[in-house]
């Protein structure tokens, strides 16, 4: 039924690695089928001055596509209405894992650049970003992940690629803590709601699957010497 | 070795490697006592230093009460006080080389009973200074060694018999 042969709840390959980018604080880069995504954190710093010091910190999260990342969005260098929404979108779902009351006055900042683009790189961002923000040494409640459901042919599946997401009869990107808290839910098309109950469902039934690949990348990075460029001197 | 990731148990935020204690990644959030090193940046005049500690905020060191003037690009070590804001028993840190390591790497360079510290100064002569948030201050001895020490221990904090690795990279003086 899918045009790649997939199952209806089959996810595409997915590769995650952390600690990529040496002038971040913490880094992921995520491959999730032909998708490509590189996720850079800086801070806790200082706020601008400009901004009033607050009881919780500032998240800023920016959501940018390289200019070859896609057919149709290539060449474009400002960021769209695409990559504002999901700045937006991922900056809320995000601000629900970070301890934000932990550092008062002070800003994270997550700046997500997608290099390669197939379907779902909001929820494949979402991923990159928990990683790089474990990475960074920054304090948050639980993991999390994200998958985007679809409709095809009345059937709901997991994990749209581009060509279904286009052609297929909705998408309804999910994220979701690891104890089940939904932290990002957006929906196109027309979906009934035992339909999305059951993209819930789905969804949080691969659980596991994320926080084995989760552990696995922190495993590769701690199974061997860091680098010595994390010590500067000032 | 397994990796303990946020939210494994209830309380923990940050990821671990299981049997070693304090977090692989940690950014430092100031609590009262803590000892810091930091830098003069700014002085609000005849009231206050401020003093960046690298953190997400610069603490403030209140001029009353302070036997000496700093200077802005002084280094200091001094104790965060209990409104998290100002810094106490500060002390200038004259010369040496000011280092910059993850801030959960320092109880590593410390070491069990600051037995690391000490034999860190034995192989290479160096008086160090360690600043909870992440900072460390250096003068004396072979720095150029201590500072090949410090970046052994940050790469292989994680690694098994580091006290052993560093005797056998780097000898007794």
């Amino acid at each position: 039924m899918r045009a790649d042969g997939r199952g209806i709840d089959e996810l595409r390959k997915l590769r995650l690695e952390v600690g990529v980018l040496k002038n971040a604080k913490g880094s992921a880069y995520v491959e999730w089928g032909m998708n490509k995504i590189l996720v850079g954190v800086y801070g806790p710093e200082e706020a601008p001055p400009a901004v009033e010091r607050a009881e919780r910190c500032i998240l800023k999260v920016e959501y940018r596509m390289a200019t070859f990342c896609s057919l149709e969005e290539h060449g474009k260098y400002t960021p769209n209405r695409r990559a504002v929404e999901i700045s937006k979108v991922l900056r809320e779902a995000l601000s629900n894992l970070i301890i934000l009351e932990n550092y008062p006055g002070g800003m994270i900042e997550v700046q997500i650049l997608v290099l390669q683009a197939e379907g779902g790189t909001r929820v494949a961002s979402f991923l990159g970003a928990v990683a790089a923000l474990i990475d960074a040494g920054i304090a948050i409640r639980d993991i999390g992940y994200g998958i985007s459901a679809g409709k095809i042919n009345n059937t709901i599946v997991l994990d749209l690629s581009k060509e279904e997401d286009n052609l297929g009869q909705g998408d309804i990107p999910i994220c979701v803590t690891r104890r089940g808290d939904i932290v990002l839910l957006q929906s196109d098309g027309k979906i009934q709601p035992e339909e999305l109950e059951r993209a819930i469902d789905m969804i949080i039934s691969k659980r596991d699957v994320f926080e084995n690949i989760i552990r696995e990348a922190f495993m590769r990075r701690y199974s061997k010497e860091l680098d010595s460029d994390l010590v500067k001197v000032i | 070795m397994r990796v303990v990731l946020p939210g494994d148990r209830e309380g923990i935020y940050y990821m671990y490697l299981e049997g070693i204690d304090v977090p692989m990644q940690q950014a430092y959030i100031p609590r009262p006592k803590d000892t810091v090193i930091g830098k003069v940046i700014a002085e609000k005049k005849n009231v206050a230093y401020i003093v960046d500690i690298s953190s997400f905020y610069a603490m403030t060191v209140l001029i009353k009460g302070l036997d000496t003037r700093l200077k802005q690009e002084d280094i200091i070590i001094g104790n965060v006080g209990d409104n998290l804001e100002n810094l106490e028993n500060i002390r200038v840190l004259k010369g040496g080389v000011l280092i910059e390591l993850p801030p959960s790497k320092i109880p590593r360079v410390i070491g069990t009973r600051g037995e690391m510290l000490k034999h860190i100064s034995n192989i290479t002569g160096s008086k160090l200074e360690i600043g909870k948030n992440g900072l460390v201050w250096m003068n004396g001895g072979k720095l150029h060694t201590t500072i090949k020490i410090l970046e052994t221990i940050v790469r292989r904090a994680h690694i098994r018999g580091l006290t052993d690795y560093i005797s056998k990279e780097f000898g007794e003086r």
